[in-house]
């Protein structure tokens, strides 16, 4: 196996491309365009995943009520930052009250800095659609 | 980072009442500016004595910055076309 075909395999694995974007790769690797291929077009590719900006939220309803909320990202990060401050006695008493609700995670864990980043760049690829009967429509989204 | 510097609120109410403004938000930010720079060494101190007990208001102040200035592009748009309560709300910071 090549080594492109290898990073662009990884890649995928890693979340930080989608499965149509790596299937193109793969298929100008197939079709001898190895040379355009290269380490700073596979790259630009996984940044294009990473450069998500906004959250969207869009609920149409067939009753004609209509939501459309676009949120940066920036926002949730900020968000997560100043929730990672929460002072440690607080998080062991929120800890606590979840496990007793049947949620046994440690938020302490998952708010631990870097940890987030890596969290947000996986919701690049996240698409709720969901469809009702009546017709009514919520997609949650990144751009 | 740049806070956002103007918000831009619309109204139309089941009547048909129009209501929109544009605040000029970088008009307040100097005000909130100097507030902040003055603030900050305060919070500084009161952090440097009292991390060990999870009190950070130099961080917390530094991340409410941050998140006033991630605001820019927030945009929430709510529509109502029901019969009888025809309500449009929208928010939109630039």
């Amino acid at each position: 196996m090549s080594e492109q075909r290898q990073k662009i395999l990884s890649m995928l694995t890693e979340g930080k491309i989608t499965i149509e974007e790596a299937d193109k790769l793969l298929e100008a690797l197939k079709n001898g365009a190895q040379q355009s291929v290269g380490a700073g077009e596979v790259q630009s590719v996984a940044r294009g995943a990473s450069k998500m900006k906004f959250l969207r939220v869009v609920v149409d309803s067939v009753k004609g009520d209509n939501v459309n909320i676009r949120v940066p990202v920036a926002i949730l990060r900020a968000g997560i930052k100043l929730s990672s401050l929460i002072p440690p006695q607080a998080y062991q008493k929120l800890n606590e009250k979840m496990t007793e609700k049947g949620v046994d995670v440690d938020i302490n864990q998952i708010l631990k800095s870097g940890d987030f980043e890596e969290l947000i760049e996986s919701m690049g690829d996240l698409n709720v659609d969901v469809n009702s009967k009546d017709g009514d429509k919520v997609k949650v989204f990144f751009e | 980072m740049m806070p956002p510097l103007l918000m831009e609120l619309k109204f139309v109410t089941d009547r048909n009442q129009r209501f929109s403004m544009w605040l000029p938000l970088v008009l307040i930010w100097p005000f909130l500016g100097i507030l902040f720079v003055a603030i900050l060494p305060l919070a500084y101190i009161v952090e440097c004595f009292a991390s060990s007990s999870g009190i950070r208001p130099f961080s917390i102040l530094l991340v409410l910055f941050e998140i006033v200035c991630s605001l820019r592009g927030l945009d929430i748009e709510v529509q109502s076309k029901k019969v009888n309560n025809n309500t449009n709300v929208k928010i939109l910071f630039i």
